[in-house]
């Protein structure tokens, strides 16, 4: 069985000037476990949709998403609260919380998993120092730049030690050497056996995947390979 | 433990500290005024009773005793308890005395 | 542990949100600090109006005609004082003075000597003797808007037909005692008999103490004596008595001060909660949003986000309330009630020439961080609650 998995999904947005937004027609896809799964396609094409719906972050407006065989529309709050915290989530506008550090980014998420406070500081150090940001522990996310935020949300989203790895554009503030160790962390938390689900255009994220979708206005084209494509 | 928090939680916890220590001193106070209130009140027999520390116009509003009642309470204001000036900047009113009335016999036995 | 965390998070959050915090402590202020201030001074005066009903005499007796009060004539005295039960009858004069070029308002109390102590811890300097001056002890108030001291002379401020003399201050009132010494002027009952240019025997009215329990029963046979008699050819003078107990009714019960500056207070509150609410609820709701969606998204339930929102409210109603608490002591203890005891109490200043009385205790207090709580809890649940039920995505954006 596969470890997330959609039937016909579809995602709809209803805009106040009345005008229906289809983000997502009929998407049906599954995620094997331990596979690096690549989501690629225009901008607007629905990407950073669906991997929110892959992230129980939203409902979709028709179909299922099943985590483990889950429906995870029928999953009540907290179940739903269990379920994020099994994943990471990079954003692709980062989404740190302004105002506190970046130690507390990181720390945060920690406190649901019930990660006694020391660990917390512990890993969220290791993970910054990983990262080359250990001077910027005490530094208010909103001051750091844009680059560092990014490494930040994926230092949090990795936290968590989670089961499933979701990545919206992880690499695109990145210089080309910190874009190869992000993809080098990538690569060795599919060697402990994870599940990355990530969207990208960057050629070193695309070269990691197991498996690609491609969408175009919403909808998955043409029938998904299993293997990489020659964009490799 | 973050800084923050713990920095809050410290200025909260002085916070507290510094008003319990004040509603402790206040309730020490409280008997150094029981006192002065007794030395005065015994020296002159029951004097003030009201929100005024003269009787300008309104003897009721100094001192019940003096007045039963305040003569311009009665004013046809609607809903109006504070037609007497003295009392519309009153905190603490009061209403007029209530005359008592005794049965006729039994006072009359003795 | 998880719910330390939590609680620890919800402490921070007030410093990672500190415009919306101090808008919030600030609002909370403007409604505990008129409220405290207002209620303390009220329930200190309230303790003083209970100690001199307390500690004055059993029964006041005066006079009554058409159902006004008058003085009572000369033979009043004895034929209270013959009563069963009745232990002491002193006759007093109370009236109202104008001193000085200001004709300011004074109230003029007359005792016989006899009554008075050989000193007093109240009054600074002596206590009035009869002689050839009128001897008079005043009250801060007047000590300080007239000028008087220990020892000054007073030229007469009253006509009498067999003559007018001139009052000295022998003492003053401290500033500690009740307020109702301020504009006092304490002297002998003979001078003020003199000074209301009265019949010596005339009082205004009696105090009247009783054998312990004998009270009612005094006070129903003066009621029931005869009417005195018709000195002054305006007919006869009833017997009219005030106890102890009906000065007491007059109390308000516990917390029900529903007048004067308090309805308007009610409705300031009104005012202001609502504005507390809406600034609670709305200042930085945005970015409040986004953080609670994205707690949401890295795992954090409803409920913890909640807690985490209660202990936010609960660190600033505590400290709106504790911050007002302290205020209205400064305003009350180190600055005497400047300004607002003018506005409460009639007849006094902007600054008050005696200790203002007061009492700050801890219900006012703990009722006060229980309405700031109501207010600021509900704002910031409420928005806290709408941002968490959402899907993270929707409050994200
Ligand atoms: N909340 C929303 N309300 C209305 N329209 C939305 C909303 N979210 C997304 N859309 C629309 O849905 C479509 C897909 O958006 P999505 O963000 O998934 O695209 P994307 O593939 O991630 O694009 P990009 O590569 O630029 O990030 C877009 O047309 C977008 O305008
Ligand atoms: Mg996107």
């Amino acid at each position: 069985m596969a470890l997330l998995d959609t039937h016909a999904l579809c995602k709809e947005y209803r805009l106040s000037s009345g005008i229906l937004i289809r983000a997502l027609e009929e998407v049906s896809l599954a995620v094997e476990r331990g596979s690096i799964t690549l989501l690629t396609g225009p901008s607007g094409s629905g990407k950073t949709t669906l991997l929110a719906l892959l992230g129980a972050l939203d409902r979709p407006t028709r179909g299922t998403v099943r985590l483990e065989g889950v429906e995870l529309t029928r999953c009540s709050d907290v179940e739903l609260a269990r379920v994020r915290r099994r994943m990471g989530f990079v954003f692709q506008d980062y989404a740190l919380i302004p105002n506190l550090t970046a130690e507390e980014n990181i720390t945060y998420p920690l406190i649901p998993r019930r990660v006694p406070p020391a660990e917390r500081r512990q890993r969220a150090l290791e993970l910054l120092q990983r990262f080359g940001m250990e001077n910027r522990l005490r530094v208010r996310a909103g001051s750091l730049s844009g680059g560092e935020q990014q490494r930040v949300a994926v230092a949090r989203a990795l936290a968590g030690d989670p089961d499933v790895l979701l990545a919206d554009e992880p690499t695109s503030s990145l210089d080309a050497e910190t874009a190869d160790f992000v993809c080098a962390v990538f690569q060795e938390f599919h060697h402990a056996g994870k599940t990355a689900i990530l969207v990208s255009h960057d050629p070193r994220v695309v070269a990691l995947a197991t498996a690609v979708y491609s969408l175009r206005n919403g909808q998955l084209v043409p029938p998904p390979t299993a293997a990489p494509t020659a964009s490799a | 433990m973050d800084a923050r928090g713990v920095r809050l939680l410290l200025v909260l916890l002085m916070l507290v500290g510094v008003t319990a220590g004040v509603l402790f001193f206040e309730a020490r106070q409280e008997s150094v005024r029981q006192t002065q209130a007794e030395e005065f009140q015994r020296l002159v027999g029951g004097m003030g009773f009201g929100p005024a520390s003269d009787w300008e116009d309104c003897p009721f509003s100094f001192d019940p005793r003096l007045g039963g009642s305040c003569g311009l309470n009665s004013g046809p204001l609607p809903g109006g308890s504070c037609f007497c000036p003295r009392h519309a900047e009153s905190i603490f009113s009061y209403p007029a005395l209530q005359p008592q009335h005794y049965p006729a016999q039994e006072g009359s036995s003795q | 542990m998880l719910f330390l965390d939590i609680v620890h998070t919800g402490l921070a959050s007030v410093l990672l949100h500190r415009l919306r915090s101090l808008v919030c402590v600030l609002a909370l202020l403007a409604i505990l600090l008129p409220y405290l201030t207002a209620l303390g001074l009220s329930r200190g005066l309230e303790a003083e109006a209970e100690s001199s009903a307390r500690l004055g005499a059993d029964l006041y007796v005066a006079g009554n005609q058409f159902g006004r009060m008058v003085p009572l004539p000369p033979d009043a005295e004895a034929r209270v004082k013959q009563l069963e039960g009745v232990t002491r009858v002193v006759p007093r004069v109370v009236g109202e003075v104008f001193l000085g070029k200001d004709h300011q308002r004074a109230v003029l109390l007359g005792l016989p000597p006899s009554q008075f102590p050989a000193w007093s811890s109240t009054v600074e300097g002596e206590l009035p003797r009869s002689g050839s001056v009128n001897e008079l002890v005043i009250g801060t108030t007047l000590a300080q808007r007239l000028n008087l001291k220990i020892g000054s002379m007073i030229p007469p401020f009253y006509q009498n037909e067999q003559g007018e003399r001139l009052s000295r201050v022998v003492g003053l009132f401290k500033a500690n005692a009740p307020l109702w010494q301020a504009n006092l002027i304490l002297t002998t009952l003979d001078t003020a008999q003199a000074i209301f240019a009265q019949p010596a025997g005339v009082a205004t009215d009696l105090l009247v103490w009783c054998r312990p329990g004998y009270e009612e029963a005094v006070a129903r046979s003066i009621t029931w004596l005869p009417s005195l008699g018709d000195q002054t050819g305006r007919g006869p003078v009833r017997f009219q008595v005030t106890t102890r107990q009906d000065l007491l009714v007059l109390l308000p019960q516990g917390l029900m001060h529903r007048e004067g500056l308090f309805n308007l207070h009610f409705v300031l509150v009104f005012i202001i909660g609502i504005l507390v609410f809406l600034v609670v609820s709305g200042l930085g709701l945005g970015e409040r949003r986004r953080e609670i969606a994205i707690l949401k998204a890295m795992g954090w339930q409803t409920d913890q986000l909640l807690l985490r929102g209660v202990v936010e409210s609960v660190a600033l109603s505590l400290m709106g309330a504790c911050l007002a608490f302290l205020l209205a002591w400064v305003w009350l203890r180190l600055l005497n009630g400047y300004g607002i005891a003018g506005v409460v109490l009639a007849g006094v200043g902007v600054m008050p020439d005696f200790q203002v009385p007061f009492r700050l205790a801890p219900i006012p207090l703990l009722l006060g961080f229980v309405l700031a709580f109501v207010i600021v809890g509900t704002g910031t649940v409420y928005s806290s609650w709408r941002a968490a039920i959402a899907p993270p995505r929707d409050a994200m954006r």
